[in-house]
């Protein structure tokens, strides 16, 4: 049964202490987003954000365009700073980006100046300071096997194609050796058979038994929220703000076929859309403008 | 009947992409025509291209040393300010306080027409050559400090984001990411520098020079002879394009990830 629950600051708690069965290790907490609000100008785009990831955690950050959710990883990855509340990874406050949170944006994450191998090379040499350029191209080149990109390092973005780009991206985040990943749709500009292999590969490289990485993934597509998610944070807007939490504890996960044809799979899918409607209809009868495309759909 | 709406395609193809060698051909022939049907008391005075190609041929070698001697003058001259261009426009378009001081002083010089140092630069340096260096080194330092420092400024969102992330400091971030980011705009700058340098040059060498392309102009209209006066200055736009050709190549081997 899909345990979804209205978002309170005690139900989060309550979701990372259960984490502690999941992976065997103690329930630490990576990340605490506590109280967090953020404004560009006068626009309000995130109010009163509470949340505590756990090590090893895939979140899954579910919600339409201008709901805010990239301003949410903007701010866990350190790029832009809370208007009000605090961020802490590691218990440690957020003040700026650091290379244990490695971000992957949906189309831009590599200098295209430079070819695969040197846009993993300058990671290497950050996360493993004082290599030889020989062997940081001999270990980038590891890692882009490692992605399914094997002998392209010499190859530049443009001169690869959007889902190989993105898995050189993935390599990145893997060869900077952070254990935390933030996405912002990483497979949002892909076809769909891409979308579904990269999803498969994410998963093998931070979500399986032998890795397990601490992930945020934004993304607005139900089915990838829940296929790749422990747990979905889905986000309202005008402002935006968690609106609920579900965590997804079907049984066969990570086998497709079983999980889009479960019965849990389409009531959750229902449930959700059932709360965007609530959602919308909040805004309409408090007369607020809906604003962005998203908010409509 | 099939075959005839390709042909005349074919035909369009043909002469498409040649246009511009079309016209250099007809401004030859108007040349020609009008050099003989133009009565003119001193024919020297509009040689034929005939005439002028000739004294081309025979100046060549007076043309090649003059040459050398404004080499001599643009390269060290627009080198200068490539580097020093770039290298500043770079760093006072990377920290705010040094954009918020020195950009009211570049806003001020910047426009003044490089043509006015000329007569104080030779009066100051201590040869002709130094001070026409100093000349073309200002004129061509703006151009490419100008572009740079804007674009410097207006790194895109996308890479100061990927630089946080892999964690850069400030010197690495201006070597790998404002640096690179930036070469589009330094080639815009090199472009209108070194059509400016050749401007200057040229406008140098009218008033001191003993050699040099410019020189070459000055002197033989000087004695009157004006199809090496013609010569020289068809000599001159053959180097200019020359040079601004080879600055394109660069940039397009250089900008090669630009789409």
């Amino acid at each position: 049964m899909p345990g979804i629950k209205s978002h309170s600051k005690a139900s989060a708690e309550v979701a990372a202490t259960r984490q502690s069965g999941h992976s065997g290790h103690q329930p630490l907490v990576s990340l605490s987003v506590e109280h967090v609000s953020f404004a560009y100008g006068s626009v309000n785009v995130l109010d009163d954000i509470d949340l505590k990831i756990a090590n090893g955690e895939f979140i899954a950050v579910l919600g339409p365009s201008g709901c805010g959710k990239t301003s949410f990883l903007r701010l866990l990855a350190g790029l832009e700073k809370p208007t009000a509340g605090q961020i802490f990874h590691d218990g440690n406050l957020i003040t700026g980006p650091d290379i244990k949170r490695g971000v992957v944006f949906q189309d831009y994450s590599l200098f295209p100046w430079l070819n695969l191998q040197d846009n993993l090379s300058i990671a290497i040499n950050k996360s493993q300071k004082g290599l030889p350029g020989s062997e940081r191209v001999r270990i980038a080149e590891e890692y882009l096997e490692l992605v399914g990109l094997p002998g392209v390092g010499s190859r530049h973005p443009y001169e690869v194609s959007g889902g190989m780009r993105q898995r050189a991206a993935i390599a990145r985040s893997l060869a900077l050796g952070s254990p935390v990943f933030l996405m912002d749709e990483p497979f949002g500009a892909l076809d769909p058979v891409n979308r579904v292999r990269l999803q498969d590969l994410l998963i093998q490289l931070c979500h399986s038994n032998a890795a397990r990485r601490t992930v945020v993934f934004v993304t607005h597509d139900v089915e990838e929220a829940l296929f790749m998610g422990d747990r979905v944070i889905v986000m309202g807007t005008n402002p935006g703000r968690i609106i609920a939490e579900i965590r997804v504890p079907f049984t066969g996960k990570h086998n497709r076929h079983q999980f889009f044809h479960s019965k849990e799979f389409r009531e959750t899918e229902e449930q959700i859309a059932a709360l965007y409607h609530d959602d919308i209809e909040r805004q309409l009868d408090a007369g607020s403008v809906v604003f962005g495309e998203g908010a409509l759909i | 009947m099939k075959k005839q709406p390709a042909r005349s395609v074919d035909n369009r193809k043909g002469l498409q992409g040649f246009e511009g060698v079309l016209f250099i051909i007809a401004i030859g022939l108007l040349w020609q025509v009008t050099t003989s049907l133009i009565p003119l008391n001193n024919p020297r005075l509009y040689p034929s291209p005939a005439v002028t190609f000739h004294a081309l041929i025979d100046s060549l070698p007076e043309l090649l040393r003059g040459t050398w001697s404004s080499f001599l003058i643009l390269i060290p001259g627009y080198l200068l300010a490539v580097v020093l261009g770039a290298g500043w426009g770079i760093i006072v378009g990377t920290v705010g306080w040094l954009h918020r001081a020195f950009g009211p002083f570049a806003k001020v010089v910047a426009p003044i027409p490089p043509t006015v140092y000329i007569p104080y630069a030779i009066a100051l340096m201590p040869t002709f050559r130094v001070s026409a260096i100093l000349v073309v080194f200002i004129g061509a330092f703006w151009p490419v400090f100008v572009n740079t420092a804007a674009g410097a400024g207006a790194v895109p969102q996308r890479y100061r984001d990927n630089a946080g992330i892999l964690g850069f400091g400030r010197f690495e971030y201006m070597r790998r990411v404002v640096f690179p980011a930036t070469l589009p705009n330094i080639f815009s700058g090199m472009a209108v520098g070194l059509a400016l340098s050749f401007i200057l040059l040229t406008v140098a060498e009218l008033f001191g020079a003993n050699d040099g392309l410019g020189k070459f102009v000055q002197y033989y209209a000087d004695y009157a002879d004006y199809p090496r006066m013609v010569a020289g200055i068809l000599y001159t736009g053959i180097v200019t394009f020359t040079a601004m050709a080879l600055l394109d190549f660069v940039k397009r081997r250089v900008l090669f990830w630009v789409r």
